[in-house]
C-alpha cells in the first residue's frame, strides 16, 4: 500500500494530488490515506499536506530499496538474494548465519545501521544510520583456500573502481584492504571464511564505505584519518547508486579473477597503490619490521624488501603501521 | 615456493596414501608422484603391494589427528585480542568446532577441527606466522 502511494506521489512529480484521488486509486478512505502518508513520513519522505490541495512529494529519504537497486544494476543475474536490515549488529554476522543455513552464492546483506560493526580482530567500525553503506557479500567460490585471500584485494579493486566512477575522484589503495581519498581512509574490508584443507566452503566479505557521513560526526580519534565520499567530493551521493555501481563492479572483477586470475586485475591495483616504492613499518605477527615496498604480486602478496636485505620477500599477512605519505 | 615449503609438503605426504599431487603457487608448480605409473592399474588387476612405510619420526601417533594450516598467514588463538581462546590443551573438541583463525590479507580463515577427541597440543604461539601445511594442533581421536 505504502509503495503504491509512493508511486502515485512520484508520478505527480511534486505537484499536489488530492487525498480523494489517491483514495479512489487505492480503494481506501481519505483517513486511511492520511495514515499511509504518516507512515511514509516516518520513513523519511518529505510530504507536504495542504487543505484543499492534497499531498505532494518534496523529498525522498536516502533509502536503499530492493526494487530501485535492481533497476540500477547492469548485472542483476549475479546476485541471487538481498537481505536488508534497518539495523543489525553486524552484516558479517548475519551473512555467516545465512551461510550456515545454506544461503546461495551471490547473497547480499545490507544494513542501514550497525550496532556492532566490526573491523579487524574485534575493532569497531563506526556505523551510524542513513548515511553510509554497510554490507556483506556471501560467496561460494570454486577456489582452494590459498586463493581465498586474494578476494580481499579483488573487492578493494571493485570498490575503488566503483567509487572513482561515481565520484570522478581518484581513490588510492593500501594493501591489502583499505581505500583512501585525499590521504584519509574511506572504506574498509573484512572477510571471514570457513575452509577445509582443500576447498573454501564460503567466504563472507564485509564492506564499510563512508558515503555521506560528515567527518565532524566521527569520533575524535578518527577525525583527521577518515573521510567520506561526500566530504572528499563536496556533494552527496544516493547510496543506492553507489551500491549498485559497486555490485556491478564486483560482479565484473570477480568474473575476471575467476577466469583470468588476479594478475588480470593487477594493473587496476598498481595504478592506485599508495605503498609502491614507499618505506613502511609493518607488523608481522608480534614483530615490527621496516622495509621498502616493491608492490603487490600476482598472488596478491605484498613484496617487501626489508632494511639491509637485497632480496624481496612475499608477505601474506601483516599490518602496515606507518608509511611515507 | 621455497625449499622449506617443498620439504613441508613432502612431509605432509608421508603416511598419506596420496600417490600424485600438484601444487601451484603463482607461476611455481610442484608435481610429486610416488611409485611408478604401472602401479595405477585397471580395477581388475591385483592390488599393488602397499608402499614401504615412510620414516615416522615427525608424524603423530596413529590415533592422533594433526590439524594443519590450509594457507600461509598469521595464527590467532582467539577471535579478538581481549577474547578467550577458542580452545585450550586438554579440551574436548568436536568435528566442525572452530579451533583458531589464520589471517591472510585480512581474510579471517576459521580453521575447524575435522576430528572429535581431546586437544593434546597447540603447536604454534598466538600471532605467529604459519606456513601452508604447517601443523597447528594435535587431537587424540575418540
Amino acid at each position: 500500500m505504502a509503495e503504491q502511494l509512493q508511486r502515485i506521489l512520484e508520478e505527480c512529480e511534486g505537484r499536489f494530488v488530492s487525498g480523494q484521488v489517491i483514495g479512489r486509486r487505492l480503494g481506501m478512505s481519505r483517513a486511511a490515506v492520511w495514515k499511509q502518508v504518516q507512515g511514509l513520513r516516518r520513513r523519511g519522505f518529505g510530504i507536504e499536506g495542504a487543505l484543499g490541495a492534497g499531498y505532494r512529494l518534496l523529498g525522498r529519504p536516502d533509502a536503499i530499496e530492493e526494487r530501485e537497486l535492481l533497476s540500477l544494476l547492469s548485472h542483476p543475474e549475479f546476485w541471487k538474494a538481498f537481505h536488508f536490515f534497518s539495523v543489525t549488529d553486524s552484516t558479517n554476522s548475519r551473512a555467516v548465519e545465512l551461510a550456515g543455513k545454506g544461503a546461495p552464492h551471490g547473497t547480499v546483506v545490507c544494513a542501514d545501521a550497525q550496532t556492532a560493526g566490526r573491523g579487524r580482530l574485534g575493532r569497531r567500525w563506526e556505523s551510524p544510520p542513513g548515511t553510509n553503506l554497510y554490507l556483506s557479500l556471501l560467496l561460494r567460490p570454486p577456489l582452494d583456500p590459498m586463493q581465498g585471500p586474494r578476494l580481499t584485494l579483488v573487492t578493494a579493486i571493485a570498490l575503488a573502481m566503483a567509487v572513482d566512477d561515481v565520484t570522478a575522484l581518484r581513490t588510492a589503495l593500501k594493501w591489502p584492504n583499505d581505500l583512501y581519498l585525499g590521504g584519509r581512509k574511506t572504506a574498509g574490508i573484512l572477510a571471514e571464511t570457513a575452509a577445509d584443507l582443500d576447498r573454501l566452503r564460503h567466504v563472507v566479505i564485509g564492506i564499510g564505505l563512508n558515503v555521506n557521513a560528515d567527518p565532524f560526526s566521527f569520533p575524535e580519534e578518527l577525525r583527521d584519518k577518515a573521510t567520506s565520499l561526500r566530504f572528499a567530493a563536496g556533494r552527496a551521493f544516493p547510496r543506492a547508486t553507489v551500491l549498485a555501481r559497486f555490485l556491478d563492479s564486483f560482479a565484473e572483477c570477480y568474473s575476471t579473477f575467476l577466469s583470468l586470475g588476479f594478475g588480470a586485475l593487477l594493473p587496476e591495483w598498481n595504478r592506485r597503490d599508495v605503498l609502491k616504492g614507499k618505506n613502511v613499518t609493518l607488523r608481522l605477527g608480534e614483530k615490527e619490521v621496516r622495509g621498502n615496498v616493491l608492490g603487490v604480486d600476482e598472488s596478491g602478496m605484498l613484496l617487501l624488501r626489508r632494511e639491509g636485505e637485497s632480496r624481496a620477500e612475499k608477505v601474506a599477512s601483516g599490518e602496515i603501521l606507518e608509511f611515507e605519505r | 615456493m621455497n625449499l622449506k615449503e617443498i620439504k613441508e609438503i613432502l612431509e605432509l605426504l608421508k603416511g598419506s596414501d596420496v600417490t600424485e599431487l600438484e601444487v601451484a603457487r603463482g607461476e611455481n608448480v610442484l608435481k610429486v608422484r610416488r611409485g611408478t605409473p604401472a602401479e595405477i592399474r585397471p580395477a581388475a588387476a591385483p592390488p599393488p603391494p602397499p608402499p614401504p612405510s615412510p620414516a615416522k619420526e615427525a608424524a603423530p601417533k596413529a590415533n592422533v589427528k594433526e590439524i594443519v594450516s590450509p594457507i600461509v598467514g598469521t595464527f590467532y588463538r582467539a577471535p579478538a585480542p581481549d577474547a578467550a581462546p577458542f580452545v585450550e590443551v586438554g579440551a574436548r573438541v568436536t568435528k566442525g568446532q572452530v579451533l583458531c583463525i589464520v589471517e591472510a590479507m585480512k581474510i579471517m580463515n576459521q580453521i575447524e577441527s575435522d576430528a572429535t577427541g581431546t586437544l593434546t597440543a597447540i603447536l604454534v604461539e598466538n600471532a605467529q606466522p604459519v606456513a601452508y601445511g604447517q601443523p597447528l594442533f594435535h587431537i587424540a581421536v575418540g
